[in-house]
Formats: C-alpha cells, sequence, structure tokens
C-alpha cells in the first residue's frame, strides 16, 4: 500500500512538472502537431464526421430500412427531409449514410484495437526476449506476411459465413502484423536504455519490465501506427463490403453504400457520390492526422 | 551471390508449405461438405462420389493427395462452371488481370518515382506540398470510389471511353488508371523520404565536391541509390495490385481471375476459390522471391 502511494505521488510530481513547462517528448509532439494546420484541420473535420455519424441519425425522421415506394430516387432537398435523397426503394440515404459510417468507424477502431493488443504484445515480446525466439518469432511474421491475406479473409467470410465478428477477427487476424515489426524495432532501442538495466538490477520480472518499462515508452510510435491502422482497415472492411462479402444487408456500410450507388449512378449519382465523399474525406483525414503526428513525434524529417 | 539466391529459394519453400496447410485445413475446418446440396443424396452414389474426391479417407491422406495434386499444378474441377477445370479458367483469366496489373504498376512506377524525388528536392517548398497532398488524396480515395466517378463523368455523361468490358485498349484505360493512383501515391511518398535521406548523406557531399555536375550528382549518385526503398515495396505493391484488380475487374466486367474469384466467392465455388488463392499466393511468394534477389543484387551494402 505504502509503495502504492508513494509512486503515485512521484507521478504527481512529474505531472506537476510537466504543466510548468517541462519539455516532455508529449508536450513537445503536441506543440509541433498544433503548429500543422492540415492536421490540426483534419482532427476538426474529423471529429465532425464522427459527431455526425453518432447524432445525425436521430436528427432525421426517417430509418436505415423502411422502404417508401413513394420516394424512389428523390433527390438531395431539405423540403422532403430527404437530406441526401434516397435510393431504389426509397430508403434515406442520409441515416443510412450516418448508420453506415458507425458501422464503418466501429470495424475501424475495434478492430485496430484488436491488432493493437496482438501486435504490441508480439512485438515487446520478440524486441525484449531477442536472440533465438526473436529469429524465430520475425519469422514466422515475414512468413505471415507473404501469404495473400485479403484472399484468405475472403476465403473465410465464404466458407464460415459472413457475420460482423468473423470480420472483426479476421481483419483484425491480418493488420497486427505490421504494429508488431515496429514495436519490436522500437524494443530493441529501448531494451538497452539504462533504466531497463536498472529495472532487472532491481528485481523485475520479464513480465513486469515490458508493461512496466517497455510499453509506456512505445507509445509515441504505436499512436501514430494506430491513426495509420484505423484508415487501412475501415478501407478493407469497405473493400469487402463492396465486393457484397462484408456487412449483409439491411445493415450497411459505407463500402455496401458506394457498391449500392454504383449500380445506380446513371439515375441516382448522389447514391455513388455522397458516401464516396464521406469514406474518402475519413481516410484522408486519418492519413493526415498520422503523417502529422509522425513529423510530430520524429521531427528529423521536417 | 548462386548461395544467397539458393538460400532464398529454399527459405520460400515453408511459405509456400504453410499456405498449402492453411488453405487445405480451411477447407476441411469448414463446416458443410462439398457434396451437400438442397437435395439428399442416395447413400451410395454419395460414397461412390466421396471415394472419389477421397472424402472417405483419413485427414492426412486427403492432406497427402492434396500436396500432390497442388505439386502437379492441378487444382481439381470448378464447381460452378461443370466441365471446366479450374486450371482452364486460371488460363483464360490471368492474362487479362496481368495486363491490367502490369500496366498499373508499371503506371505507378513512371510518375511515382519522378514526382517523388521533385518533392525531395524542392523540400518544403510549393512543388513538395503539392505533390504530398495530392498523393495523400491518393492514398485515400480507393479503387472502388475512383472507379466508379470516373465511369460516372467519362462513360455516362460525356461518352469518351466504354464503361466496360474488354474491346480495343480504351477499355485498358480506366481500370489501369483506378487501379494504378493508390501505388502511385506509394511510391511518391517512399521515393520522396529516401531522396531526402539520400541527399543529405556523406557520398553526395562528396560528389559534390569532386565537383560533379548537378545532372551527374541526382542520376549516378543519388537516384540507384533511393530507388532502392521502392523496389523492396515491389513485392508487397504487386500482391496489393493483384488483390485491388479483383475489384477493379468487378467495377468494369473485365473478365479477369479476380471477376471469377468474387463470382466464384459469391457462389460458393470451393474449387476455384481456392485453386486461385493458391496460384495468387504462390505467384506472390515468387514474386517477393524475385524481388529479394534483385535488392540483394542490386544494393551493394547486402552482404550474403
Amino acid at each position: 500500500m505504502a509503495v502504492a502511494t508513494k509512486s503515485k505521488s512521484r507521478k504527481t510530481r512529474a505531472m506537476a512538472a510537466a504543466a510548468e513547462g517541462g519539455n516532455s517528448l508529449g508536450r513537445d509532439a503536441w506543440r509541433r502537431l498544433k503548429a500543422n494546420k492540415a492536421a490540426m484541420a483534419s482532427l476538426v473535420l474529423l471529429a465532425l464526421v464522427g459527431l455526425m455519424v453518432l447524432v445525425g441519425p436521430w436528427l432525421s425522421p426517417y430509418n436505415y430500412f423502411s422502404q417508401d415506394y413513394n420516394a424512389i430516387w428523390d433527390a438531395p432537398s431539405l423540403a422532403s427531409g430527404h437530406f441526401f435523397g434516397t435510393d431504389q426503394v426509397g430508403r434515406d440515404l442520409f441515416v443510412r449514410t450516418m448508420t453506415g459510417g458507425r458501422i464503418s468507424l466501429m470495424v475501424g477502431i475495434v478492430t485496430t484495437f484488436v491488432s493493437l493488443i496482438i501486435g504490441v504484445t508480439y512485438g515487446a515480446l520478440a524486441g525484449y526476449l531477442g536472440g533465438r525466439t526473436d529469429s524465430i518469432m520475425m519469422r514466422a511474421v515475414d512468413i505471415l506476411y507473404s501469404l495473400p491475406f485479403m484472399f484468405f479473409v475472403i476465403l473465410l467470410v465464404v466458407f464460415f459465413g459472413r457475420n460482423l465478428f468473423l470480420l472483426f477477427a479476421a481483419i483484425g487476424a491480418v493488420s497486427w502484423l505490421d504494429m508488431a515489426r515496429i514495436v519490436r524495432g522500437q524494443t530493441l532501442t529501448i531494451k538497452s536504455q539504462p533504466y531497463i538495466e536498472a529495472a532487472r538490477m532491481a528485481g523485475s520480472g520479464t513480465a513486469k519490465i515490458i508493461a512496466r518499462h517497455i510499453v509506456p515508452n512505445l507509445l509515441g510510435i504505436v499512436v501514430v501506427y494506430v491513426t495509420l491502422t484505423i484508415p487501412q482497415v475501415i478501407l478493407f472492411e469497405s473493400f469487402l463490403s463492396y465486393l457484397g462479402l462484408g456487412v449483409q444487408p439491411p445493415a450497411t456500410s459505407w463500402g455496401a453504400l458506394i457498391n449500392d450507388g454504383t449500380s445506380e449512378m446513371s439515375v441516382a449519382p448522389w447514391l455513388l457520390i455522397i458516401p464516396s465523399i464521406f469514406l474518402a474525406v475519413t481516410l484522408f483525414c486519418f492519413n493526415f492526422i498520422g503523417d502529422g503526428l509522425r513529423d510530430a513525434l520524429d521531427p528529423k524529417d521536417r | 551471390m548462386l548461395s544467397y539466391t539458393i538460400k532464398r529459394l529454399l527459405g520460400a519453400i515453408p511459405t509456400v508449405f504453410i499456405l498449402l496447410t492453411l488453405t487445405f485445413l480451411l477447407v476441411h475446418l469448414a463446416p458443410g461438405s462439398p457434396l451437400d446440396s438442397d437435395r439428399p443424396m442416395p447413400a451410395q452414389i454419395r460414397a461412390n462420389l466421396e471415394a472419389k474426391y477421397h472424402l472417405d479417407e483419413p485427414l492426412y491422406e486427403q492432406y497427402g493427395h492434396y500436396l500432390l495434386n497442388v505439386a502437379q499444378f492441378d487444382f481439381g474441377a470448378s464447381f460452378q462452371y461443370k466441365d471446366t477445370s479450374v486450371n482452364d479458367l486460371i488460363a483464360t483469366g490471368f492474362p487479362v488481370s496481368l495486363a491490367v496489373g502490369g500496366f498499373a504498376l508499371l503506371l505507378a512506377l513512371v510518375f511515382g518515382i519522378p514526382l517523388g524525388m521533385l518533392a525531395a528536392v524542392r523540400q518544403n517548398r510549393f512543388a513538395d506540398y503539392a505533390a504530398m497532398s495530392g498523393s495523400l488524396v491518393g492514398i485515400s480515395v480507393p479503387n472502388f470510389v475512383l472507379g466508379p466517378l470516373m465511369i460516372l463523368v467519362l462513360a455516362v455523361y460525356n461518352n469518351w471511353l466504354p464503361a466496360g468490358g474488354l474491346g480495343g485498349w480504351q477499355n485498358y484505360v480506366m481500370p489501369v488508371i483506378a487501379l494504378s493512383v493508390m501505388y502511385m501515391a506509394y511510391v511518391t511518398r517512399l521515393m520522396r523520404a529516401s531522396t531526402i535521406e539520400v541527399l543529405r548523406s556523406p557520398f553526395i557531399r562528396t560528389a559534390r565536391a569532386k565537383g560533379l555536375s548537378e545532372a551527374r550528382v541526382f542520376f549516378v549518385h543519388v537516384l540507384p541509390a533511393a530507388i532502392l526503398p521502392v523496389i523492396s515495396f515491389l513485392g508487397p505493391g504487386a500482391a496489393a495490385i493483384l488483390t485491388g484488380s479483383v475489384v477493379v475487374e468487378q467495377i468494369f466486367g473485365i473478365p479477369g481471375l479476380g471477376r471469377f474469384f468474387v463470382t466464384a466467392a459469391l457462389n460458393r465455388d470451393y474449387t476455384l476459390v481456392l485453386g486461385i488463392t493458391l496460384f495468387y499466393g504462390i505467384i506472390i511468394i515468387g514474386f517477393n522471391l524475385v524481388v529479394d534477389i534483385l535488392y540483394g543484387w542490386l544494393d551493394p551494402r547486402v552482404t550474403y
């Protein structure tokens, strides 16, 4: 108990020091990120998209699955309440884009979280243990890396049925490889720092050193790759949904909406254009923020 | 060099092996049997069919048969297209996919490399910002957004290019562009980063100090060193282009292997899906191998 209080007070003191204007890496990076106008604009835009997707469906009198045969291919208009128009069976595109966005973003975030957990654990273990374990573990990653994973995911979906949970698992199982490689590389540098040696000398075990001393110091690079993995996963899900292998109707996602829109584009181009804009803007914002974060945390290139 | 090549060749064997085993397990762990159909089958016929496809044997014997068949490049018969072997379908579809993918990769390199170098030379100036913003847009606009939008503007509204199918060279323009843009953007970014790094290295300073012309420094000293990351990107890049062609062929109605793959996946044509996965897997592993060997040959710092 006493130890816990002591370490807590130490942390509070460190935080106070940072608040007084200490130049911690995080503060420095945040200052540089704030100076990056493109990244800040992306952050605001992304927050806006997130907000729209969350509250949007409540702002409309319609829902995402009801069909209305009196309102087929209605063009976007404020008067009718179909802000983004309607599709070939009269469903409201505004609500469909928002609920689809919920699924796309949720898949992106949840799956990235899965890949984050696997990738960080795997990479940190390989890097910290080193030697033979490391080379076997990384060789396994190399082998998995050269498999055509997109095809495997499609196989999985074909053989085991199309459900959202499988989609999370399959994409998550694919996207941790990059994270593992990056984390391992970073762990190799951290491992040789004196404070790791000190921790070992103080009697900390492997698990404790990894959890308490290595993982927190990986945070910077992990944050960058999380922001870059989310758009990749969203893209991946949209790709599958576009092919009709992802989210199944009546549920929808941006990829599925773009697929619907493609077949209707000559009569109702908004069905293609509006979901496309949402998807592209979201991907663009994530990529810009990721780039900005990388520059902010590792300023040597700019 | 030779020993390195042999070592890499041997190193690819476990990868192919894992590819085969994973696909085999996937098929056999999947619920249901390929013989299941809507109408129940008489037990005797079912038993005969099972014997024909070796389904009545223990799993390890089936695995043996499977390895043996694939080793002879025999992927079996398609469930959906009766009387056609998967090999025939691959033979008809792959050349088309290869043409689209090959041109897309070429386009990505031809535009991406100079653009990346330009951005690096003009670092933090207008050309750099333009190229970098452009490439971020390129990375953020997926081919299944770009493709339909191009069809809408160039084929539906203006009738400048055919919307789909395969005829003359015009049919290739949109699919190749749609497939290529994302990789062009990647190549631009890679090339910019590596050129910036190379421009800072001491051997470039030495080259300049010797009094070489700027053009000579650039094309003889910078370019060969800066292009290496792009070479190593070719392996994953080719894999991504093959994957991307699945969707692009679907959009433009091109009768390539990717389109077969999607129809097969939607119709649960097990053998065809498997055959194409294996075929692409082997191609990608092979391509990675070639790129690795090429890299070792091009980069004098790699020792064997």
